[in-house]
């Protein structure tokens, strides 16, 4: 959950650390919240916060130093600053990597001289201990905690262990009893401006004594309590000699987004026939037990046909999410980032845009979010601009629908590829190719009209190769799936009824062309004949410029309708066998890959561009590409 | 440890030219590297005296891989080459 901008609550701790050092993790275990975690730098963009034993956690974007280079590094010091002025905060933990600590000790040996100025409380957990135990070796937390003089716990997020000793110095934290405050200083009443507190953070981090000072001691404390680096750097550094080869480096990663591509299809394929058949039985059994016609129509045509039309593809959406979780959870993705990085360069972007044009794949907003973390400004704008062309998960219903119904479900290869796997890469590859050649255009744009968004370089900390947590992926997944259908259900309901009552009346079931729908639809139809589509699509497309899942649940009211409920058929059979030609539905799944069809999208860009401006012309600019690709695409298939 | 390598040889080159496997101590960093990027770059090890050492190039003109303080970064061209360094020792071939 985001952090409401002026709202901090009594008894708040501050959860910081270096990025990808599981700071989220142990959030998530301290409060009990499955917020988002991966294996890469700079997952978290926002500050999170929740309740739990009587505290108030805070869980912020992962910095390297109190000294901020990118823009979720500014947010992340600046809110923790002005949470310690606002007098609230009574401890801040920083966690540590136990496999990197020298890096670590770092931030906390910064963090320690800004606690101890201004008397608060600070404690270290040493994260990640699971794996120098695996390796065989040990942390002398002792001894850390004697030359620190602050309490220090090791600690494995990931299998919970070692929590029980931090969660009980931070319950001292709640009622501050004498007890505690004797033992961790106790909290000063002193307000600090914010002035006051950038001053004490300018004094840490300025200067390259500074710098030498806390880089030395840092290499000391890691030398003295913790087993050298190298152990840990061997077994990624014998993946990477494949991953990053030249020889294998690149078609492994041609090969993992092809298998990306044709798990959503394939392996969802048995979990959709099963839903497709439990919502046919469902409607069998239920509807003849409604006497009253209009409600038996609304429930046929609005509720199955519409509703559960889009319900057959939630399995693609989770498939999805599972896969994306693995690429994050192993540490690939920077491997596939930094891969990237010169081809991407050709088009104005960095390697750093590639984890959000992938989680794009997901969802456009939270991938909009985690540009934050990409340094340079004019690239951020970039992948920010671009990031809506990948195909969101609300467009592989459509896909799904349109792929169904006109590409055969035949294998080539001796059953390797799946031809429709093959068609849903093609428009994947559609929407990521768009997305680099709309960059590439802006980019020559911005650098004649916006000379003042500064360029910053490229470098990419490796995060170590681990084993996925598959019992988290698949919770996450499912988390994210059920939300993804608990939002786009309710908007999808709305719409079909809106849609039902106006296809409905005055005709009742079966008189879809004498509606108020089908008079407006005709009066819509020169717009997307040219297209070779119907008046029922254009309806759909209208309804679905609020949100695009729309589409699929406004066709199944409206083909419901026509058919008075009658015609049980899957909606791609209805679909194939309305007389729409192939080159219409390929005209049609263009359209969808390139329009800009997600009021949610539009806000979340308006908010991180700070302008009105961007997103009312992308808006008008990827509708306009999405028609003209479309006709193109039209004129081409006929 | 890189720290056993330092100081014995002084062959000197810009980081970005380093060959992998080569063990390499810097030097100085190029004026045109902006105060906040170099802060970083001293804040995550790079940093006059340390010992660095190329990991492997990459392919399709990827950044390069350093470890320095017990981590893997992959740093561009365009940084590396504006970082002065002196090898140390280290072969030359790709590991």
């Amino acid at each position: 959950m985001a952090l409401p901008p002026e709202k901090i609550l009594t008894d708040e701790i501050l959860i910081l650390g270096n990025p990808n050092s599981g700071k989220t993790l142990l959030f998530n275990r301290l409060t009990g919240l499955k917020a988002k975690v991966a294996n890469f730098p700079g997952v978290t963009v926002e500050i999170r916060k929740a309740q739990a034993d009587g505290l108030t956690l805070y869980d912020y974007p992962g910095i390297y130093s109190l000294k901020a280079l990118t823009l979720d590094e500014k947010v992340a010091i600046d809110r923790m600053l002005a949470a310690c002025a606002q007098g609230e905060t009574r401890a801040l933990v920083c966690v540590l990597d136990a496999t990197r600590l020298e890096r670590s000790l770092y931030l906390f040996l910064q963090m320690r001289t800004f606690c101890l100025e201004l008397g608060l409380p600070l404690v270290g957990a040493v994260n990640v201990i699971d794996e120098v135990l695996g390796a065989g070796r040990n942390i002398d937390i002792e001894g850390l905690k004697k030359e620190l003089g602050v309490p220090v716990f090791a600690l494995s997020a990931k299998f919970g262990s070692g929590l029980k000793d931090l969660k009980g110095i931070l319950a001292k934290f709640s009622t501050p009893a004498p007890s505690a405050s004797q033992m961790l200083n106790e909290k000063k009443t002193t307000s600090w401006t914010m002035e006051q507190l950038r001053e004490k953070v300018a004094r840490i981090t300025e200067g390259s004594a500074n710098i030498l000072k806390y880089k030395t001691e840092s290499a000391r404390l890691a030398r003295e309590y913790a087993p050298s680096a190298d152990t840990f750097l061997r077994l990624s550094n014998k993946l990477d000699a494949f991953f990053l080869s030249t020889w294998g480096g690149p078609p492994a990663f041609a090969l993992i987004m092809l298998f990306l591509f044709q798990a959503i299809f394939s392996w969802s394929s048995p979990l959709m026939d099963f839903i497709d058949l439990g919502l046919t039985q469902f409607a069998g059994i239920i509807s003849p037990l409604i006497t009253i016609d209009i409600l038996r129509d609304f429930f046929n045509e609005a509720l199955v046909a519409g509703l559960g039309s889009f319900l057959v593809f939630a399995p693609q959406i989770f498939v999805l999410f599972c896969i994306i979780g693995v690429l994050e959870d192993s540490g690939y993705l920077a491997r596939a980032a930094i891969i990237l990085h010169r081809p991407l360069s050709w088009a104005g972007l960095s390697g750093r845009s590639f984890v959000p044009l992938l989680s794009g794949h997901a969802c456009a907003i939270p991938a909009m979010l985690s540009t934050r973390m990409i340094e340079s400004p004019r690239k951020r704008l970039l992948t920010l601009l671009v990031v809506p062309f990948t195909s969101c998960s609300a467009r592989l219903p459509v896909y799904a629908l349109l792929i169904g119904g006109f590409v055969p479900a035949t294998t080539l290869l001796g059953g390797l590829i799946d031809l429709r796997g093959l068609a849903f890469f093609g428009l994947f590859a559609l929407g990521v190719v768009t997305a680099i050649l709309a960059a590439a255009i802006l980019d020559k744009i911005l650098k004649s009209k916006a000379k003042n968004l500064d360029d910053a370089p490229f470098i990419v900390e490796l995060p170590p190769y681990r084993w996925p947590s598959f019992s988290s992926i698949l919770q996450n997944a499912g988390i994210k799936t059920w939300g993804f259908i608990y939002n786009a259900g309710f908007i999808i309901f709305l719409v079909t009824v809106v849609v039902w009552t106006l296809g409905y009346f005055p005709g009742g079931s079966g008189d879809l062309e004498n509606s108020w729908l089908g008079s407006l639809g005709k009066f819509l139809e020169p717009v997307v004949a040219p297209l070779g589509m119907d008046w029922k699509i254009g309806v759909a497309i209208l309804a679905s410029f609020l949100a695009r899942e729309v589409f699929v649940g406004t066709l199944g009211t409206l083909y419901g309708i026509e058919s008075a409920g009658d015609n049980l058929n899957s909606l791609s059979e209805r679909l194939s066998g309305s007389g729409m030609t192939l080159a219409t539905a390929v005209a049609l799944l263009v359209f969808y890959a390139l329009a800009m069809q997600c009021v949610s999208t539009l806000a979340v860009m308006r908010k991180e561009t700070g302008s009105f401006k961007i997103p009312v012309m992308s808006f008008f600019g990827m509708t306009l590409l999405a028609y003209g690709a479309a006709a193109l695409a039209y004129w081409l298939m006929s | 440890m890189l720290d056993a390598h330092r100081g014995d040889s002084s062959l000197s080159k810009s980081m970005a030219r380093l060959a992998p496997g080569q063990i390499a101590e810097i030097l100085s960093f190029s004026d045109d590297l902006s105060e906040s990027f170099l802060t970083r770059l001293r804040e995550l090890g790079f940093r006059e005296g340390e010992v660095v050492r190329c990991v492997r190039h990459l392919p399709l003109g990827a950044p390069p891989v350093f470890e320095i303080c017990g981590t893997n970064y992959s740093v561009d061209f365009d940084v590396a080459s504006q970082i002065q360094t002196r090898v140390v020792t280290g072969s030359t071939q790709n590991k």
